[in-house]
């Protein structure tokens, strides 16, 4: 996990899916604890299938 | 060992309890959210470049060309059926607001078959004045299990809804059929496939980003069918008519992916075997099926997907 922890949250453009390190995405392979930019590129949002080129960080505070 | 994506589904997908309190925790994006997110994601397809796309057709491995006039036929007529097989749904609308995503999806629908009609038409140079013909032209590229998705399943799903738009079940069966396993799976895995080998190989750029931006929306479109169902679901009964429309259209759905002429246990295409494809599509499938809180097997069968 990266030190700013609000610069690590993600969110798919397509469906609004979060995707936060601390908790990762073990059902699909990705371990607690792995940054965004680890994540390997056949990973995608378990949510809409979106590929990581289509989420983009969260602002700080744009979780409200 | 499960080869094809029908074996696949029938064996299930041994979840863990941790990953199921993770999935019930997603949030959808409601049809108001994803009508505004709409919005903001329009694009064009009459402005992309394909000026280098014709160079690299051009210079294509007769393997590559084989595999996008196979691959690319099943979008092209699929962009087709789907914008001419939805208005059931915009009629079956429940409020304004799931109204007017639904609008905005057929939209979509018409742009992608835009798109795909000027890559076929400028790059490919297929023959054929108008888009009947060409439309006729691609069509020798699909299987018959295409032909039986699209044509028959499809069609007759769509009329169902026109008939009665205040069916529910015929519009469970509808989104199951159309943005589960269509949009969710079949095109889903397409796209993963063919743009990561055109990213790879540096190859059809303005293709590329054009199918970039038709994936955009279909993701979009699979968000609708993720809430959709999510909420119908709560009740028993839909979830169930859920797995069994899933189970019904899945044998047809595995031989779509198949190649013509191919083993529909082991095929392999520009690198990509048939397991992994279909492990892509499966897990597509079952991970969407999470978040709407459905296993593909009941659990009272002893295996949650």
């Amino acid at each position: 996990m990266t030190a700013t922890a609000e610069a690590t949250l993600w969110i798919c453009d397509s469906c609004g899916f979060i995707y936060d390190p601390e908790v990762g995405d073990p059902d699909g392979g990705i371990p607690p604890g792995t940054a965004f930019e680890d994540i390997p590129r056949d990973w995608f949002c378990p949510v809409c299938g979106a590929r990581t080129s289509d989420f983009r960080a969260l602002e700080p505070g744009e979780l409200g | 060992m499960a080869e094809t994506l029908e074996q696949l589904a029938q064996q299930g997908d041994p979840g863990t309890l941790e990953t199921e309190e993770q999935a019930s925790r997603i949030q959808l994006l409601n049809p108001q959210q994803l009508y505004e997110l709409w919005e903001k994601q329009h694009w064009a397809s009459h402005e992309i470049d394909f000026s280098r796309d014709r160079k690299d057709w051009a210079n294509l491995s007769d393997e590559e060309r084989d595999y996008f006039t196979w691959g690319l036929a099943a979008f092209f007529i699929g962009e087709e059926r789907v914008a001419t097989q939805f208005s059931g749904l915009v009629m079956a609308y429940e409020d304004e607001s799931e109204e007017a995503f639904l609008a905005t999806q057929q939209v979509d629908e018409i742009r992608h078959t835009q798109f795909f009609d000027r890559f076929y038409r400028e790059v490919i140079e297929i023959e054929g004045p108008d888009w009947e013909s060409r439309l006729s032209n691609v069509r020798e590229n699909v299987n018959d299990a295409f032909i039986k998705l699209f044509d028959e399943d499809l069609v007759s799903a769509n009329r169902r809804l026109i008939a009665d738009p205040a069916d529910l079940d015929a519009k469970v069966d509808f989104v199951t059929l159309y943005h589960m396993v269509i949009e969710g799976t079949l095109a889903l895995t397409g796209q993963w496939t063919i743009t990561d080998y055109l990213e790879k190989e540096g190859l059809l750029p303005g293709f590329v980003e054009g199918f970039k931006k038709v994936s955009r929306d279909e993701h979009r479109h699979v968000a609708y069918g993720t809430w959709f169902l999510k909420q119908k679901c709560a009740d028993p009964a839909n979830a169930e008519r859920l797995r069994s429309t899933l189970h019904e259209a899945l044998p047809t759905a595995s031989g779509v992916l198949v190649p013509p002429g191919a083993d529909p246990n082991d095929w392999e295409l520009l690198g990509y075997t048939s397991a992994q494809v279909n492990e892509f599509a499966f897990k597509a499938l079952t991970r969407r099926l999470k978040a709407i809180g459905v296993p593909l097997v009941a659990e009272a069968e002893g295996v949650a997907a």
